[in-house]
């Protein structure tokens, strides 16, 4: 009897359930297609540091089952408040408390077991949307097909285990400690008032900022740029600071915009501010611990999804610097060079190759004016005017020019600034005897992909290297198709008897990998990072932001019932309906837009600070401002539904209170 | 035999800075086949004593009896089961269960309690054409009107023929029409079915269905008075007299 009426229950207060079907439906929803994914065989075969892929989202999911079961724990509470009458008169008629709890457990069996079941082919939906966007990360042309498989499920079963288990645990026990008096004359209580004195409020607002400026400029010293190591000890008092900095000021700064406005009559009384603001103020003082945890959610979602950007970004122009060719062949034999040609032939059309030597510049006037970031090297590497044009051109650059005095070094971007105040490489002599007077220092990199171990590259006028020594030759080749990870595989064993070489022990020392780039296989590698990272990144961030939008959303629909003679006594003392309706939006933006103002301004810190490190890796120093702008709009586009969803919610239960 | 019976029963809310004395120090006995209406203006404490004897809260001091029981000093669980043997209810707001219809609502403790499936059935049948709703018991109680859902309650409160049915302003959000068929209805059920019915309410009319009016004030007992042979109107018009009465000392009055 006891299951037919919770399964009634569930049918017939449906209605009332859909929040929690949706909330729970999506969570899992997501949970099952990102490890769909992880888990998909097409997935992992897309190259070899796929196979991380799956080991990361172990760890991942850990930290989402966290803040998962905070959601669902949310949401069931929030069912319990709302039948806390009905569960009142239950206990009335003498039927006890175990009873009701287990009755209450099974209602949230029936429809957790509903959320998944609809969850695995939504979620199968959500992870063909999501290989789509894996098609185009790689550039493929046919869309990679997810298959079923067993452990997906298994383990979203687990997860679901777990994270029901702990709920109705929690929910057991506080249907255990709650006095039926409460259940029938309370509706529902509020959170305990956090602060009953205002100096204490004070003080806590004005320490959590400190400490927040504290935890931000340890921060910022800890990520001072290119060569600092930070001490991942620092970074992580550095979090919670900014966690504690966070959850500080959310729980305070309520109180202290309603001073304001209170403080200034023609702000108090202008419209409806005044209706707004204690409103507003009430609401955020009875609920500040969830609003606290809401606020580093939403922390959290804006770093994650900037750190995706930031590092898609980081690898693309990575990717760059390192090939710019299809395939180059460093230190080579010459002899060698038709034999490669042929190989490659064998697999790809040629489109132009080019082959040319670097000199050998035993002086090191830019090794030694880069001190310890000179490289290993015990020269520095010289090449001709040509080939460096060529070299230009192939990659589709315009050529530069020298007169016969002068020369040009190009360097990473990191060391640039090391040379640049460096007196003493205004004029170089090469080991020859020859003066070169510096025409320019470039930053423009390459130099990796030109050459093994170097960090600069000195260009000179061509007949100037006559009596250097060749310290290398390196095999450029474009080809017309693109050239694949396996490709390169089958060319690094090919050449590798041939670049392995005695040394003088007597032992074979093999360059091979570092000598050979493909494009294809340095793109698939890229794009195993990026689809890794951005993945990992877009869960936590859809995961967050779908937790903070549903809470934010249950909060103020149960409002909107609870405290709907507010609305009522506002338009009996003769406000419009439209008028009406128009201090719920404003009410409700202030509401929603209240928990995003703080982790804006620390989002944008940290971004702008791990900048500092990531700049030497981005194309421009600006670029993270475009890429924090875009995912700050991202986040905000996906909230403004939950707004608007909450908006017309609102509007509709106060209108059909208004008809009562 | 009593049914009822109250010990100096005092009920303080607050802290010892600021005591607020919901009731404080009632003592009195409800014999069984009784009729009582506890009578008094709004904070007077009379529901504050109805939830104290509904062992939905607790008191301060004193002892409830129920037949032989002191409620005061039963556990959590074992209170559930007292209420459920012994205690029957009915409120001003119906207090139904929106998810149920009419007949699964009166059932519902029957059900729960695991009751035979047949003898459900029969019991709801028996109690509600005595009460004049057996045609909507297929409803919802949205379907139906204030009065018919109170006629439900009443319904649910008699079904386990407990010791004593306890009502919280049972007219309160019915019209008067509906009022008055309602507390024909309870009169029946005392007389007729012999329930014993406590009445909170501080509406004259209904107190005058009683045969025994109790008059609540800052907590206290103020006055009682007892129907016997009078006529309902006279008794009424008696209860008006005590409430003009209750309703101020001519002291009260500058």
């Amino acid at each position: 009897m006891l299951s037919k009426l919770a399964f009634r229950n569930v049918k017939r207060s449906a209605k009332d359930y859909v929040i929690y079907l949706i909330t729970v439906t999506l969570a899992f929803s997501f949970i099952f297609a990102f490890n769909l994914m992880s888990n998909s065989k097409e997935i992992l075969n897309l190259c070899d540091i796929m196979n991380n892929f799956a080991i990361v989202m172990y760890f991942v999911n850990v930290f989402i089952i966290f803040i998962v079961c905070f959601l669902i724990n949310y949401t069931i509470k929030f069912m319990f408040s709302k039948r806390s009458r009905e569960f009142g008169t239950y206990m009335l008629l003498g039927i006890k408390k175990k009873k009701i709890s287990s009755m209450f457990t099974l209602e949230n069996i029936i429809l957790g077991f509903l959320s998944l079941l609809i969850s695995i082919p939504l979620g199968y939906l959500f992870s063909l949307f999501m290989s789509f966007i894996v098609t185009r990360t790689f550039g493929l042309n046919e869309i990679v097909k997810i298959t079923f498989s067993l452990n997906p499920i298994l383990l979203l079963l687990a997860y679901f285990i777990f994270i029901y288990l702990f709920v109705l645990m929690l929910a057991h026990h506080r249907m255990k400690k709650v006095k039926i008096y409460d259940l029938l004359y309370l509706e529902k209580q509020n959170e305990e008032k956090q602060f009953k004195k205002n100096k204490i409020r004070n003080i806590t607002f004005v320490f959590s900022l400190i400490i927040g400026i504290t935890a931000v400029v340890l921060f910022n010293r800890e990520f001072k740029g290119f060569g600092t190591e930070p001490s991942f000890g620092m970074v992580l008092v550095c979090i919670i600071l900014i966690i504690i900095s966070i959850y500080g000021v959310t729980i305070t700064l309520a109180d202290f915009i309603l001073k304001i406005v209170l403080k200034n009559k023609k702000l108090k009384y202008h419209k409806d501010n005044l209706f707004v603001a204690r409103t507003f103020s009430s609401k955020v003082k009875t609920m500040s611990f969830t609003l606290g945890i809401l606020t580093v959610l939403i922390t959290f979602t804006l770093i994650a999804l900037n750190l995706s950007s930031l590092f898609k970004a980081m690898f693309d122009y990575q990717l760059e610097l390192a090939s710019p060719y299809d395939i180059s062949i460093k230190e080579i034999d010459e002899n060698n060079i038709p034999e490669y040609i042929n190989f490659i032939e064998n697999e790809y059309t040629i489109e132009e190759s080019f082959s040319y030597h670097g000199y050998k510049e035993t002086n090191r006037d830019i090794s030694n004016a880069l001190g310890k970031y000179g490289g290993w090297r015990e020269y520095d590497q010289v090449i001709r005017l040509t080939d460096y044009n060529k070299l230009l051109e192939l990659k589709g650059d315009s050529p530069i020019t020298l007169a016969s005095d002068e020369y040009v070094v190009n360097v990473t971007k990191e060391l640039g600034d090391l040379l640049v105040s460096n007196p003493s490489i205004k004029t170089i002599t090469l080991s020859n005897g020859i003066e070169l007077k510096q025409k320019e220092i470039l930053t423009t990199g390459y130099t990796y992909a030109w050459g093994v171990g170097y960090g600069s590259i000195i260009v000179v006028p061509d007949d100037v290297v006559t009596d250097l020594e060749i310290g290398a030759t390196s095999l450029i080749v474009n080809t017309k198709e693109k050239t694949t990870e396996s490709f390169a595989k089958k060319m690094a064993k090919f050449i590798s008897s041939n670049i392995c070489r005695e040394t003088e022990d007597g032992e074979e020392d093999c360059y091979s990998l570092y000598n050979l780039t493909v494009r294809g296989q340095e793109e698939a590698n890229n794009n195993g990072f990026v689809t890794i990272i951005s993945f990992v990144c877009l869960y936590i961030a859809f995961i967050f932001i779908a937790t903070v939008g549903t809470i934010l959303a249950i909060q103020s629909l149960s409002d909107s019932t609870k405290y709907h003679y507010r609305y009522k006594v506002l338009s009996k003392l003769g406000v419009r309906e439209n008028q009406l309706n128009k201090t719920i939006f404003k009410q409700l933006f202030i509401f929603f837009i209240f928990p995003v103002f703080y982790p804006l301004i620390i989002s944008y810190i940290t971004v702008f600070t791990l900048n500092n490190v990531f700049n030497i890796v981005l194309t421009t120093d600006t670029i993270y401002l475009l890429y924090y702008s875009i995912n700050v709009f991202i986040f905000i586009l996906i909230y403004a539904i939950y707004f608007l969803a909450t908006y017309f919610g609102f509007k509709r239960n106060i209108g059909k209170m208004e008809e009562v | 035999m009593k049914v009822l019976r109250l010990e100096n029963v005092k009920k303080y809310y607050g802290t010892t800075s600021n005591i607020t004395k919901a009731v404080d120090g009632i003592s009195f006995e409800v014999e069984e086949g009784e009729f009582v209406a506890i009578m008094g203006a709004s904070g007077s404490g009379k529901t504050t004593l109805l939830n104290a004897i509904s062992t939905i809260d607790h008191v301060t001091s004193g002892h409830i009896f129920v037949g032989d029981k002191d409620i005061t000093e039963l556990k959590e669980d074992e209170k559930a089961d007292f209420r459920k043997d012994n205690l029957g209810f009915i409120f001003q707001d119906f207090n139904l269960l929106d998810t149920l219809n009419i007949e699964e609502n009166i059932a519902l403790s029957l059900i729960i309690n695991g009751e035979n499936q047949n003898k459900v059935d029969e019991k709801v049948e028996s109690i509600t054409s005595k009460l004049g709703i057996q045609d909507v018991l297929k409803k919802f109680p949205y379907e139906v009107s204030g009065g018919q859902k109170q006629r439900c309650a009443c319904a649910r409160a008699l079904i386990n023929k407990p010791k004593l049915i306890l009502a919280d302003e049972p007219t309160g959000a019915l019209d008067s029409k509906s009022s008055r068929l309602l507390l024909e209805t309870m009169e029946s059920m005392n007389q007729e079915l012999k329930a014993t019915i406590l009445m909170v309410t501080h509406d004259a009319f209904s107190a005058s269905f009683c045969k025994r009016v109790l008059f609540l004030k800052d907590g206290k007992i103020f006055n009682e008075i007892i129907k016997g042979e009078k006529t309902r109107k006279e008794f009424f018009n008696e209860i008006l007299d005590v409430l003009t009465l209750l309703g101020g000392d001519v002291g009260n009055v500058k």
